[in-house]
């Protein structure tokens, strides 16, 4: 592969606005982004006593099968997810009476608190009514049925499959009977201990936390009172449909609390979490803050200089990549799945800070390695084969043991992980 | 009465993952998916729990609204042309979709169509989905492969082919171990290549330096007669197990191939027929029947062992795909396509052997012994060790019998 004709069709971050601006650096793929259906599944895995219903052919019944039961949460080969597989009468005839019967079945055998329908590339070509299925059987059971369209065809990725699942959820919130308190933490990923000096900060501030969506502590009875909150926390962008959907609904405000690296925006995202709680935040997180900060010092001394390309993590990509270009990290590539507007001043920040990183899409990494020497990273971060960058003497960090971690707790962990690359590399 | 259509469990795999899965397991053989890239993302997932490590050569092309809807069908060519460009293959597998299906994607017509222009030889593979199940995706692949990629050459004495070698197929790289140990030690025949498990690329150019081609699965046997009519190689078909079904397996080989077998293989094959008459026990307990589940030579080799060989009464025999690449199927042997019928039957099961996958095994009994002999097979986490043992041949019983207490 001649890696330097790929680098000139390559984009510069300074060219780009929008995702649309990336070009793709091949045709063929390897391995291309999940699809939504993998995130519904993802997020019902946060959703204890929720059905997931996969209607489509067998490759991805399957597949979804198979990450149920090995994903905690799921309950394992007779867990909480079932399929209706297509078949080619169902193709060309349509399967809204079989399905309809189907789902009857599996409601009065398992007394699911809520099924939630997962449509398929197929069936939303054929164009099934999926919804007025889930509506008859609704009526009929009295179990809340709600549907969730994953076409990949026409969606980025698996994050819109996340998004979509959270927003379904806002229609099961009923309205409060007692006086709101307290609030919900959403869009995490979190196992039982995530965020728990977020939960701490927010308790000694006297706001107890309430749901956790998705989380292993989530059911549908919280989904059912999640209007009683004061307030949501966003901890990603992916639950911002449903915290709009609770404002427009009960009028609950929301304020957002990304998983952010950056010391200086954690505090500021704590000074803006306590000001909508109109509460004073713990003396505590003061301490942390400033252990945050010494922290970013002595790492700033050990990394600067240190060139790097960016993959994909659970981290927003640019807060992330500006945090380590302020630290004097020189990202030569960014990986990213997606773009927002409010993305705009952290580019800005990046190429303030003197680098202009090439960007492309994550999750196309076959080309990408042919890059490796051209580029000529210290460091990888995210998911990649590490033999792969072993080969070519490039240290990589992942952000999965930090999968539950938010606030001053996940800058640490993560300086820690980049110093701990650095050491070893 | 209606048709079930609720899949509690894992639906039996498509023909597109069998197809996938065979061609995937050359290791060192270019393939382009023409399909939403999900799904591509989503088999890696599974392929650890076949025993298969590593997707080197697969791409996608990923589709998009105008893929979709418009029938646009320009991001496969361009991805054809890059990847003939980039890495100059010698062959591009191109592999449709059941999204490619639906809108009648015609892969065939583009690969021949662009025959001109690139250097590689494209072998469209668009029967995908709502057809038929995994076991038709061995054998679509296997024709094509065989029909492209075979070169003519002088056959070599003493080599063979071992045809059908799927991840599939639990075990299926032990058994053709097992397969090349006894075909060593019976006649002091050479493995050629095992195919498509094993063999690569390479083993498919060289298919026909082979003195005989051993078709052990029913789904090779299309391509068995191909090579027959094209370089008048014999075949042989059918999967040894036990100890006399081996040793009859071996001697339906020395026929064709007018070689007797060594006699020290005949005697000690004889003389532990003779032994596995006894009682088995396993765990303390006398095992006197048993179920099988599982591929269609899997389970007709094993009811053939425990019933003929050992004497133990058969409960059910199941194959897990359908008999459409069966050749004659034997009767006594069940297709359930509906996965409350096999459901129904071992959770009846009461003491007695059972070999068959993860799924079935969860909802056995405890007064069943459970033997993990069958695909899917459930991994539960990364660190899990997808390690698989066949039991064909003489290893495999051999691996039975370990197991057996034998009543003193």
């Amino acid at each position: 592969m001649p890696p330097l004709d790929k680098l000139s069709g390559l984009k510069r971050l300074s060219g780009i606005h929008k995702l649309r601006d990336i070009p793709p650096l091949s045709r063929a793929i390897f391995p291309g982004a999940h699809c939504p259906l993998f995130g519904a599944a993802m997020v019902l895995a946060g959703i204890s006593d929720a059905l997931a219903l996969v209607i489509g052919p067998e490759e991805c019944t399957y597949y979804t099968k198979d990450f149920t039961i090995r994903r905690e949460g799921f309950g394992g080969i007779d867990g909480r997810c079932v399929s209706f597989t297509l078949n080619h009468n169902d193709i060309a005839l349509g399967c809204g009476e079989a399905l309809a019967n189907e789902l009857k079945e599996v409601i009065l055998e398992r007394n699911p608190a809520a099924v939630f329908l997962i449509t398929t590339c197929l069936i939303e070509i054929t164009g099934e009514d999926i919804e007025s299925v889930g509506r008859q059987a609704e009526a009929e059971t009295g179990v809340p049925v709600l549907v969730i369209h994953t076409e990949h065809f026409i969606c980025e990725n698996h994050l819109a499959g996340m998004e979509r699942t959270l927003a379904a959820c806002a229609e099961l919130a009923e309205p409060p009977k007692r006086e709101p308190s307290g609030v919900n933490l959403l869009g995490g990923r979190l196992g039982q201990s995530e965020g728990a000096e977020l939960i701490a900060a927010l308790e000694s501030a006297g706001a107890r936390v309430r749901t956790r969506l998705p989380s292993s502590v989530c059911s549908i009875s919280d989904l059912r009172s999640a209007a009683r909150a004061k307030a949501n926390v966003v901890l990603d962008a992916i639950a911002l449909p449903y915290a709009k959907r609770l404002k427009e609904r009960f009028g609950i405000p929301y304020v957002m609390f990304p998983r952010e690296v950056d010391p200086e925006r954690v505090n500021d995202a704590y000074a803006a979490l306590f000001s909508q709680l109109d509460a004073a935040a713990p003396p505590t997180l003061a301490g942390e803050y400033a252990n945050a900060r010494k922290k970013t010092i002595e790492a700033r001394a050990v990394l600067r200089g240190q060139r790097f390309i960016y993959g994909n993590t659970t981290i927003p990509a640019f807060a992330f990549v500006a945090f380590l270009a302020r630290l004097g990290m020189e990202p030569v590539l960014m990986q990213t799945r997606d773009w927002k507007d409010e993305d705009e001043p952290l580019r800005e920040a990046i190429l303030r800070a003197g680098f202009d990183p090439y960007v492309t899409r994550s999750a196309n990494l076959a080309p990408i390695r042919a890059l490796y020497g051209q580029l000529q990273p210290r460091l990888y971060i995210g998911h990649e084969d590490g033999r792969s960058l072993k080969a070519q003497g490039i240290a990589q960090v992942t952000s999965d043991t930090c999968g539950d971690l938010a606030g001053f707790d996940l800058s640490c962990a993560i300086l820690d992980l980049l110093m701990e690359a650095m050491r070893d590399a | 009465m209606r048709e079930r259509r609720l899949v509690r469990y894992l639906p039996a795999p498509s023909e597109r993952m069998g197809a996938l899965w065979a061609l995937l397991s050359l290791g060192d053989l270019m393939i382009l998916e023409y399909g939403p890239s999900g799904t591509t993302h989503y088999s890696m997932e599974a392929l650890r729990s076949l025993g298969m490590q590593g997707t080197r050569g697969l791409y996608t092309t990923h589709m998009d609204q105008d893929a979709v809807v418009m029938g646009d069908m320009s991001a496969l060519s361009s991805a054809i042309r890059e990847l003939d460009e980039l890495h100059k293959p010698k062959y591009l597998a191109v592999l449709g979709s059941s999204v490619s299906s639906l809108i009648g994607a015609d892969i065939t017509a583009l690969c021949a169509d662009m025959r001109g222009e690139i250097s590689a030889r494209l072998i469209p593979i668009d029967h995908c989905d709502f057809h038929s199940d995994f076991s038709l995706g061995l054998r679509i692949v296997m024709d094509a492969l065989v029909e492209a990629m075979a070169q003519d050459a002088a056959s070599v004495p003493g080599t063979f082919n071992i045809l059908g070698v799927s991840p599939d197929a639990y075990g299926a790289r032990d058994d053709a171990a097992e397969i090349a140990r006894l075909m060593e030690e019976a006649f002091g025949w050479k493995l050629n290549a095992a195919l498509p498990w094993g063999g690569g690329k390479d083993g498919f150019c060289r298919t026909a330096r082979a003195s005989i081609n051993l078709a052990i699965r029913d789904e090779t046997l299309p391509s068995a007669r191909f090579l027959r009519g094209k370089y008048d190689t014999p075949y042989h078909s059918g999967m040894p197990y036990g100890y006399k079904g081996t040793l009859d397996w071996l001697e339906g080989v020395s026929n064709i191939i007018g070689a007797a077998v060594n006699p020290r293989v005949v005697e000690r094959l004889s003389r532990k027929a003779e032994a596995a008459r006894q009682p088995l026990m396993i765990n303390g307990r006398r095992v006197e029947r048993f179920a099988v589940i599982g591929v269609y030579p899997f389970v007709k080799g094993m009811c053939g062992f425990l019933e003929g060989e050992s004497g133990l009464t058969p409960v059910f025999r199941i194959c897990s795909h359908s008999p459409e690449t069966v050749e004659s199927p034997d009767a006594a042997i069940q297709f359930l396509p509906e996965e409350r019928d096999w459901m129904e039957q071992v959770g009846n099961l009461r003491d007695a052997i059972l070999f068959a996958d993860d799924v079935s095994l969860s909802m056995a009994r405890p007064s069943v012994v459970r033997v993990l002999a069958s695909h899917p097979r459930i991994l539960r986490d990364r660190t899990d060790n997808p390690a698989m043992n066949g039991y064909c041949g003489e290893r495999g019983a051999d691996l039975l019998y370990t197991h057996n207490e034998r009543e003193d």
